[in-house]
């Protein structure tokens, strides 16, 4: 099947991917990451662009320059996970939905800054950590009455912000 | 590449998923029930390749019964639900299958400041993205159950 069919829009959402540093080793070790999400966006019918930096400050200037254009953003801070103070604040000010992913779930489990911030999460599940968030991004993305950027129901959070049960 | 036999993925729905349709739709979104997350997440499914089980309990030894009745699963997604801060015996039964296992939340509960004990032994997490974390989570495990199939 192809993943579009799941979808409610056709829409190319413009979805940045961000790794943080120390990412680019599993990177390596998955051998095609690129080409994968390449194919999975094509599937799904959107466009992403990947940046990848061992530098706090390039990946804050990537999102500066690419918050206007961009629907949503996919990020595994990497070695920043737990330090990485800027860029969750790049990525609060960005106001666009934006994913925390981690290959592997014990990252999730050390304490992670960026979990109590980020709209979403998806983690735990290898190269297919990003494809479930990829597909709940875009489904999300999708529905007017989440997280659509024109979306203006009072259940609507186009700009990505948390929302629980105690809040 | 196609297989004989499909993968089966047991979908568990725990505590108050009842209520689905009822609850805050700041957070649950616009999901009619919880009949109807099932059957959409049994669907696609269907067009993934893999067969569905899907469960629900309110009370938690029936869902630990569930679990330790059928070990023939080859993963599960659960929502725990209110279990997510005290399920033990239902997070001991799943780690204990020795099966891949992925929990989804329809809030993002880090943003209570609480973490959730499923997590530590959970496969993967996927969370805050209302019901189409299942949607995301399943795509990911078939993709990932096809992958080890074609690997070995």
């Amino acid at each position: 099947m192809s993943l579009s069919e799941l979808r409610q829009r056709d829409t190319r959402w413009q979805i940045v991917v961000l790794s943080g540093p120390n990412v680019s080793s599993s990177i390596k070790a998955v051998g095609d990451f690129d080409a994968r999400l390449d194919g999975w966006a094509d599937d799904l019918g959107v466009q992403i662009g990947q940046f990848g930096s061992n530098h706090e400050g390039r990946l804050l200037e990537h999102i500066h320059a690419t918050s206007a254009t961009t629907n949503g953003y996919l990020v595994n801070p990497g070695g920043l996970t737990t330090i990485g103070e800027s860029l969750r604040h790049a990525l609060r000010d960005a106001k666009r939905p934006h994913v925390e992913v981690h290959f592997d779930n014990a990252k999730l489990c050390q304490n992670s800054i960026f979990s109590a911030s980020v709209t979403t999460i998806s983690s735990g599940l290898g190269i297919h950590s990003y494809l479930a968030a990829l597909v709940a991004l875009v489904l999300s993305l999708d529905d007017e009455d989440f997280l659509h950027p024109d979306g203006t129901s009072e259940i609507s959070r186009p700009h990505g912000a948390p929302r629980s049960l105690y809040q | 590449m196609t297989t004989t036999t499909p993968q089966r993925i047991a979908l568990i729905n725990g505590l108050n998923m009842t209520n689905l349709g009822r609850r805050d739709r700041n957070i649950y979104g616009t999901i009619a029930s919880l009949a109807a997350l099932e059957e959409l997440v049994t669907e696609v499914g269907r067009t993934l390749g893999v067969v569905v089980t899907a469960f629900h309990a309110n009370d938690e030894g029936d869902l630990v019964d569930f679990i330790e009745a059928d070990d023939s699963f080859d993963a599960y997604l659960i929502n725990p639900g209110g279990l997510w801060a005290f399920g033990e015996p239902t997070r001991l039964a799943l780690e204990e299958t020795g099966k891949p296992y992925v929990e989804v939340h329809f809030a993002n509960i880090f943003a209570t400041g609480h973490q959730s004990i499923f997590t530590k032994s959970a496969t993967g997490t996927v969370m805050g993205f209302r019901h189409y974390g299942y949607l995301g989570a399943l795509v990911a495990l078939a993709a990932r159950l096809q992958a080890q199939l074609t690997a070995t």
